[in-house]
């Protein structure tokens, strides 16, 4: 009841700051200020990748969409954010979509699973204009936009903007919700193709990062909520203290096929396009997720051995981890 | 008339935004504001309310029986013409139009857009309200709007429409299948089974669309807030016809198109036989900049989208100039479309 009533009394002034735009210059957020400001900055993520595995904690948000992809938020220049359950297929390849329609390749710098964020590297050129992220404490009944591309519909890549406010910010009791803490439930419509998108303020700045509906196991309800923004900064000091191996590849064959070497990375000079790594200090690379973890449980510099397969010969090489130590 | 409450309401808006909430001493104030808001959006929607009518066609169902089609319509000239979706008449020559006041009349389908999901109606009745037209080319995402029509069939034989309020999510959206919805306005406000067909009014109650399609999400035809609706501005290019008592098709053109962005314009990859587009002489690797149509002006191509949406709003038969490069040379080229396959 109080939800309703709060989702009136915001709706309403919403309206009414509208009516109030045509009339005078722009000066006062209204959705369709803040949409304005925040599109540029909205991309689509679209992932390609083998069938994923059954049982995990995102089949329900993988049997909803057709077909792969949902949206992201350009955080910094080239850096794509989205929502974790977009890497979950096996050996995701990426392509960021901007609202010009252009499309770019990129690759995966970092994904937290506790945080449901993930974090993409577009490779070359991205003219998409950063978001403004964060600013204000989103509270109960702040009027908020989910921007994302529900269902896909768009063929040119702009997001569709769906109004509401924000309900509650609770922890949620769902079993596809893995972050800890509270989120930002929101009455905005979200579908399969939202999620990776900002909930925006009337201004335009990012509160959070929208998720897959989720299941409320008290009432058995799909509910919509967000990723409150602060987890990007937890994200990103994870991503420095983090090591890495600086290639972009797929599983084959339990090993992992290098497609490319990225630039400057730990890997340059020692790794070659077209390798396959078959071990990682004796263990079996068969999937991202046997990398990730042997990676986390290392630190920057420290020193690795692989057994590559490079044309018909095998040999071990050593290499040093990247990432800030 | 919702202007009216402009100058007291201005500062007190500005105030809660600027707050960003209802604490303290804009409390009173905004309230004020949000109760001013909401008078004047009821004396919309009782003004709005007249010309919005319930349409049911009665067909045969799979076992010969028969059943009443539920949807919704709006009355657009007071000669009698009502506008609603191709979808909600059926195929039938008759449908049933009730009106707010509890009028019940048998309705005459004049002629129809079947591929673009319209049918004109005419009732023989007097003393109705029809809709004011808006700019439906002039609407922006986050615009509030409001839906008017017969949800699930709620209106019963009061025939009293419902209302709801959202904003226009986007413009410009292409759905494709039997029925071709281009320069599609995208909104969240609810729009459900029976809703098909009822108006998509802009705050100043000027009608700016039909709403016709929703996205759903599993096997439940219910709202999830992504609605279509036609746009104004491509009804007003057929209006003359279907009044005319004309069935009109859509357009097309013939030609298949590369999907990645190349730079400006979009590249014409093959044309096929038999088109319109072979007609005129249109050739692969022709780079299409803009189309020029009667009524739409010129509108430029940046991405297939754009073309696609051009060519979906415009009727078969309309005289269309292609402005393109070809090895270098900016050329126009005349095109009249054709009738669009069935699909």
């Amino acid at each position: 009841m109080r939800r309703a009533r709060a989702w009136a009394l915001s709706g309403l002034v919403v309206g009414a700051a509208l009516l109030h735009s045509q009339e005078a210059p722009p000066a006062t957020p209204s959705p369709q200020s803040a949409i304005a400001v925040a599109t540029p900055g909205v991309v689509r993520v679209e992932v390609r990748g083998t069938r994923p595995r059954p049982n995990d904690r995102w089949q329900l948000f993988r049997r909803l969409r057709e077909r792969p992809g949902a949206a992201g938020c350009v955080v910094a220049p080239g850096r794509v954010l989205t929502h974790a359950s977009l890497v979950r297929y096996v050996d995701p390849q990426f392509t960021v979509v901007d609202v010009e329609g252009t499309r770019h390749p990129a690759h995966l710098l970092h994904v937290d699973d506790g945080l449901e964020l993930a974090l993409l590297q577009v490779e070359g050129h991205l003219a998409a204009q950063p978001l403004r992220v964060g600013g204000g404490a989103p509270r109960q009944g702040t009027p908020v936009l989910a921007l994302g591309d529900p269902f896909l519909a768009a063929r040119d890549a702009q997001p569709a903007a769906s109004s509401g406010i924000v309900e509650a910010v609770l922890a949620l009791d769902a079993p596809e919700v893995a972050y800890r803490g509270p989120v930002l439930l929101t009455d905005a419509a979200i579908n399969p193709g939202s999620e990776g998108g900002p909930l925006i303020d009337l201004e335009g700045r990012v509160l959070g990062i929208l998720a897959p509906l989720a299941e409320d196991r008290r009432t058995e309800a799909y509910v919509g909520y967000a990723i409150p923004i602060s987890a990007l900064a937890r994200l990103q000091a994870r991503l420095g203290q983090r090591a890495t191996l600086g290639v972009v590849g797929r599983y084959a064959e339990g090993a992992l096929r290098i497609e490319r070497v990225l630039e400057g990375g730990p890997a340059a000079g020692v790794l070659l396009a077209g390798d396959s790594v078959l071990t990682f200090d004796g263990v079996a690379l068969e999937s991202a997720e046997v990398l990730r973890a042997e990676l986390a449980k290392r630190s920057p510099g420290a020193q690795v051995e692989l057994e590559v397969e490079r044309g018909s010969g095998r040999r071990r090489v050593t290499l040093t981890l990247g990432g800030k130590p | 008339m919702l202007r009216s409450w402009f100058p007291p309401a201005l500062a007190a808006v500005a105030a809660v935004l600027v707050c960003g909430a209802f604490g303290r001493a804009g409390d009173a104030e905004a309230l004020a504001t949000v109760r001013a808001f909401e008078r004047d959006l009821e004396a919309l929607i009782a003004r709005v309310s007249s010309s919005v009518v319930t349409v049911g066609a009665v067909v045969d169902d799979e076992d010969g029986f028969p059943v009443k089609s539920g949807g919704s319509g709006v009355v657009i000239d007071a000669s009698g013409y009502v506008l609603t979706n191709d979808h909600v008449t059926e195929g039938q020559t008759e449908a049933q139009v009730g009106f707010a006041d509890g009028r019940v009349v048998t309705a005459r389908v004049v002629a129809r857009d079947r591929q673009g999901d319209l049918a004109l109606l005419r009732v023989d009745a007097t003393g109705l309200t029809p809709a004011s037209f808006g700019d439906s080319e002039a609407l922006r995402p986050g615009q509030r709007v409001l839906a008017l029509g017969n949800p699930f069939g709620l209106a019963g034989d009061t025939h009293v429409p419902a209302a709801s309020l959202g904003i226009v999510s986007a413009t410009q959206r292409y759905l494709g299948g039997s029925k071709v919805y281009g320069e599609a306005i995208q909104i969240d406000a609810p729009v459900n089974p029976g809703n098909s067909g009822g108006p998509l009014f802009d705050l100043e109650g000027r009608l700016v669309g039909l709403n016709g399609r929703i996205s759903v999400r599993g096997a439940d035809r219910h709202n999830v807030g992504v609605g279509f609706a036609i746009p104004l501005h491509q009804i007003l290019l057929v209006l003359d016809d279907l009044k005319a008592g004309r069935d009109v098709e859509r357009g097309y053109l013939g030609v298949r198109f590369l999907t990645a962005k190349q730079g400006r314009g979009v590249v014409v990859r093959d044309v096929l036989p038999r088109t319109p587009a072979s007609s005129a002489g249109l050739r692969a690797g022709d780079r299409i900049l803009a189309v020029e149509g009667p009524g739409v002006g010129r509108r430029a191509i940046t991405q297939p989208v754009r073309l696609q949406n051009a060519l979906a709003i415009l009727p078969a038969g309309t005289q269309v100039t292609l402005v393109l490069e070809r090895e270098g040379e900016r050329l126009t080229v005349q095109v009249v479309l054709a009738r669009r396959p069935p699909q």
